[in-house]
């Protein structure tokens, strides 16, 4: 078990990492290729909460990398982290790019 | 909805905001300290996610209520500000998924048998509360902001 640990580690650490990146990449897209939204101005409820939905997806594409993640780590732990540490920063920039310029 | 329960809401909303200021200061704690990779600060580092947590479960707890009470009306009258709004959610994402990202970080270096593995780990916690704690910190400004101009 003391072994599997750290592959344990890195696989959730990608997991988690994906859902923002997923996240800010279709709010990203949404703004950037599909058409002009609705004014929130003129919507008075809609059962869609945007949001929740791309955590939703966020969470799915998190769940479809986790095996990846996990036989990276097992190929090679150490490189498997520095991409994580990388991934780490990638991930903050595109959650504030996206986040202050593509609300 | 009853009068109460707007009651409720405005309790909550209140405890929100203020235990986002309060995650703020403690996610501070980790991306300073941690900057030394041998150091370790299991209970500052489960204590600020704790609060990051909280503070992100009850602002989800109180989104479908805001869309439906607030957010139409804050378009209308201020868009500005209603944008706002929406950039301070996409951010608290973020400092979420950073904030749970270093906690497990940090909590895994001491199970890593080697070094240079280690060092990485340490490296990404210390990151990654630093991302927390900036985009924390803009949550929380523009929280204010929006909270100052209307409120449930």
């Amino acid at each position: 078990m003391r072994r599997q640990l750290p592959l344990v580690v890195a696989t959730a650490i990608a997991c988690i990492l994906a859902v923002p990146a997923t996240y800010a990449t279709l709010r990203s897209y949404e703004i950037l290729f599909k058409p002009p939204e609705a004014n929130p101005a003129t919507i008075v409820w809609s059962a869609h909460i945007a949001m929740f939905w791309r955590l939703w997806i966020g969470a799915y594409v998190a769940g479809m990398l986790a095996p990846l993640a996990y036989l990276a780590a097992r190929t090679n732990l150490a490189r498997t982290m520095r991409v994580l540490a990388t991934g780490v920063v990638v991930v903050a920039t595109m959650v504030g790019v996206q986040g202050l310029l593509m609300p | 909805m009853t009068p109460l329960s707007v009651l409720m809401l405005r309790l909550l909303e209140r405890i929100h905001g203020h235990i986002g200021w309060l995650s703020v200061a403690a996610l501070l704690h980790p991306a300073i300290i941690l900057r030394n990779s041998k150091r370790r600060a299991r209970l500052a580092v489960s204590l600020a996610t704790l609060f990051v947590a909280a503070t992100a479960l009850l602002g989800g707890y109180i989104y479908p209520s805001y869309r439906e009470r607030l957010k139409q009306h804050l378009f209308i009258e201020t868009p500005k500000v209603g944008w706002l709004f929406e950039r301070k959610e996409h951010l608290a994402v973020g400092a979420v998924a950073l904030a749970l990202v270093g906690c497990i970080a940090h909590l895994s270096v001491p199970s890593v048998a080697d070094d240079a593995v280690k060092l990485t780990l340490a490296r990404l916690a210390q990151r990654a509360f630093a991302g927390a704690f900036g985009l924390a910190l803009l949550v929380a400004i523009l929280g204010v902001v929006v909270a100052s101009y209307k409120s449930f």
